[in-house]
């Protein structure tokens, strides 16, 4: 890892740390609109995801602009940064609401992030027709004459190049009511050639407005949302819905009943991963009145029904900020721990469907500021995704 | 931008600055590690209320405007407010509170990128979520109470306080 000083800035706002390798992302020719020269020295790792043949993408956040850069030996090395966005401005890129990038079979790469003013933040779509080499002017995912906050995007993108991007968005209400009832949930979804004009729809209403949502894509090629719901009576549990390019699928369902009941941001989002034998896994946090702490179940009918929970972590260390991830058969869980002085990256393991697990281990630690943890795939392996102070963006097979 | 918008937007500025200047300089303070210590040592054998929030905090914003006319209408009520955000986010939390009229109340921005290690520090038990309040007596014991509070259970805490 090239020596970097490590400053604040980016890096604090999203509790990240400093991009490995600094030196190697150096200013690509091809990229426009943005002078881009070394990278800033404060620039942080938002999302990695693996594309088709391998390659690793990822999403870096520095001084106010997004720059994508990627590596074909599995993280070792990376090539030059792509500058995404055309002019400096404020990026969102916080733990529960950051920038996040996709990339389809046919080398299509997508970068749904969150600009401008905490008062009003427009959430953006770029696009790079040319597998990365450069990027689209990024588009406002928000109707033209729509003016409302916008954020916490969540992007998907099935193989065949079908995009769907979740946010939250308060159109249409007070203040008032979207901070104590909830936004609604909105999404776009186009395939390529309709790229540039996705019409806004609203999936739901009463999505908490500071947790990240999760989706993954079901075995049919459609999108599943988990997603943290206000409740009657203030109560912060979770609820999943499905959606396809018509619109929502049936109706919003409640998935957990913790019983969490609260007027407060948890800042503390779910996790779902969806296997290719149909079956749900997901990870969530609460301090319901029935269960506290972080927990694991499956459902084998279509998020219906769920497994008994299954307690994560060791609770006086604070487990949370869990990701999931499900391979064939293998399930592997990863979250975040603090001991007081050390941060603590946990993981474990299935290989029979979420049945049995293996003890949890720490797959990574650190004593200075560090990120939540996530897990990508390259459809062959798990890699526990993560940024550390301390030991800059690592990849981490979780084997 | 039209020419007459543009001029408006200037003026504004311009009248935006000139109230800033007028006015006392706050800046926020940098929250450490020991920063609560010398927070509750200042206020030995005092009651006080200490209120964690966010800028991303949508839940506490609604509450802000209780806190605002509750520091108006008691004066001895002592509040010290800290922005578990991140040391670049120390302008944009002290205009919000500028804006909710908070702004002379002590304030504190997480001043360290290691948010986890300070939220320990306050409290080993607290998970992170907002807004999250902290009734110290005048022995500093404490009851921490997570969520909005309601007008009333604040007013009876600074009744009681104040006796």
């Amino acid at each position: 890892m090239a020596v970097c000083s490590q400053r604040l800035g980016v890096m604090a706002v999203l509790s990240l740390a400093l991009v490995s390798g600094c030196a190697s992302l150096d200013s690509s020719p091809r990229s426009r609109s943005l002078a881009v020269g070394k990278l800033p020295e404060d620039a942080a790792v938002a999302a990695a995801v693996f594309g088709p043949n391998g390659r690793l993408w990822r999403l870096i956040v520095a001084d106010q602009a997004l720059y994508v850069d990627t590596s074909d030996d599995g993280g070792t090395s990376y090539g030059a940064a792509v500058a995404v966005t055309p002019h400096p401005e404020p990026i969102l890129a916080r733990a529960e609401d950051r920038p996040s990038i996709a990339v389809d079979a046919q080398g299509g790469v997508y970068v749904v992030y969150t600009a401008g003013a905490h008062a009003a933040p427009v959430t953006y779509l770029a696009y790079s027709a040319d597998g990365g080499r450069q990027f689209d002017a990024p588009l406002p995912l928000r109707d033209p004459a729509d003016h409302s906050r916008h954020y916490q995007a969540s992007m998907i993108v099935a193989p065949a190049g079908q995009l769907y991007v979740f946010w939250n968005d308060e159109r249409g209400k007070e203040p008032a009511a979207a901070e104590s009832h909830g936004a609604a949930l909105y999404y776009a979804t186009g395939d390529r050639p309709a790229m540039a004009s996705l019409s806004n729809r609203k999936l739901a209403e009463g999505l908490c407005n500071c947790c990240r949502l999760d989706v993954d894509l079901d075995v049919d090629g459609l999108p599943v949302v988990l997603a943290r719901f206000v409740y009657p009576g203030q109560v912060r549990d979770h609820g999943m819905l499905k959606a396809s390019p018509p619109g929502l699928l049936g109706t919003p369902w409640r998935v957990t009943e913790d019983d969490w009941q609260i007027e407060a941001c948890p800042m503390h989002g779910p996790a779902l991963s969806i296997a290719r034998d149909g079956r749900y896994h997901i990870a969530w946090f609460t301090q319901g009145r029935r269960r506290q702490g972080l927990f694991y179940a499956h459902s084998d009918d279509r998020g219906l029904h769920f497994s008994a929970p299954m307690a994560l972590g060791r609770s006086q260390a604070l487990p949370g900020h869990a990701d999931i991830l499900a391979l064939g058969h293998r399930v592997v869980l990863v979250w975040q721990e603090f001991d007081g002085k050390q941060t603590h990256i946990r993981a474990m393991q299935s290989e029979d469907r979420g049945e049995t697990w293996s003890a949890p281990v720490t797959a990574a630690k650190t004593g200075a500021a560090s990120d939540n943890p996530f897990l990508i795939s390259d459809m062959r392996r798990v890699f526990l995704s993560w940024n550390s102070v301390e030991h800059g963006h690592r990849l981490i097979p979780i084997d | 931008m039209p020419v007459s918008k543009r001029l408006i937007v200037l003026a504004f500025t311009l009248i935006g600055s000139i109230g800033i200047s007028a006015a006392v300089e706050l800046v926020p303070k940098s929250f450490r590690s020991g920063s609560l210590a010398a927070i509750a040592a200042a206020r030995e054998g005092k009651p006080f209320m200490l209120h964690l929030w966010s800028i991303n905090c949508s839940s506490c914003r609604g509450e802000m405007d209780v806190l605002a006319k509750l520091v108006r209408e008691h004066p001895k009520f002592d509040l010290v407010l800290i922005a578990a955000d991140a040391p670049g986010d120390a302008a944009e939390a002290q205009a919000l509170l500028a804006e909710k009229g908070l702004g002379e109340v002590e304030c504190w921005v997480f001043g360290e990128a290691d948010a986890q290690r300070l939220r320990y520090e306050i409290d080993s038990g607290w998970h992170g979520e907002l807004p999250r309040s902290y009734f110290y007596d005048p022995a500093q014991n404490r009851i921490a109470l997570s969520g909005v509070l309601k007008e009333t259970q604040l007013e009876a805490w600074i009744a009681a306080a104040g006796r």
